[in-house]
């Protein structure tokens, strides 16, 4: 499973500016699949707001 | 949901077969002028889930605070909890890496992790001034 299916509406303020986020669902990972990886951008850079939409392993 | 640990390192990341590949675990700082720049390291996280838990949202967020309990930046988002149907507990696991984060002085500084409101656990992490070639 995707990180974007996982987490949503991803926000940062203040001093916590530029973030690439990783997750893995460990539990029941998929076979060979590394998990997704977006910054920041990728959410703006989505209409939806949902993480995942344009994966990224690029830092900001 | 719990946070069975929490860590800061130099770098992080996930081998193809899933697992966490961690480099460098620290909770100091130093620098000789402050305000200091860290440029980068990596927040480790587990989340773990249990079934009373499949197919919920619950909020995350990770605070950033001086050692006034101030907070001075915050990261949030919304996390679903997958709908499994195995009955068995489901580990999420992070890893987040945080660029160019500045501290303003020399002190204990908190990584505070929340999930719906309530702190679960927290990362210190101590800068400290030293002088120049110490």
């Amino acid at each position: 499973m995707g990180l974007g299916k996982i987490v949503k509406n991803f926000k940062t303020t203040g001093e916590i500016k530029e973030v690439t986020w990783t997750a893995v669902l460990t539990s029941s990972p998929e076979p060979g699949q590394a998990g997704d990886s977006f910054t920041r951008a990728d959410f703006e850079k989505s209409p939806s707001g949902v993480a995942g939409a344009t994966p990224s392993i690029s830092s900001q | 949901m719990e946070v069975p640990f929490a860590f800061l390192a130099d770098a992080a990341n996930y081998s193809q077969s899933g697992t966490i590949n961690v480099l460098g675990i620290f909770n100091q700082v130093s620098a000789t002028n402050f305000p200091t720049v860290h440029p980068s390291m990596a927040l480790v996280m587990r989340l773990e889930a249990s079934p009373a838990e499949y197919g919920q949202t619950k909020q995350l967020e990770i605070r950033l605070m001086d050692e006034d309990g101030k907070a001075l930046g915050s990261l949030s988002a919304d996390l679903e909890i997958p709908p499994e149907e195995s009955g068995r507990r489901v580990f999420i696991d992070h890893i987040l890496n945080l660029r160019m984060t500045q501290f303003q002085r020399p002190g204990r500084y908190t990584y505070a992790i929340l999930v719906g409101g309530e702190p679960k656990r927290e990362v210190t992490l101590d800068l400290v001034q030293v002088q120049e070639g110490g």
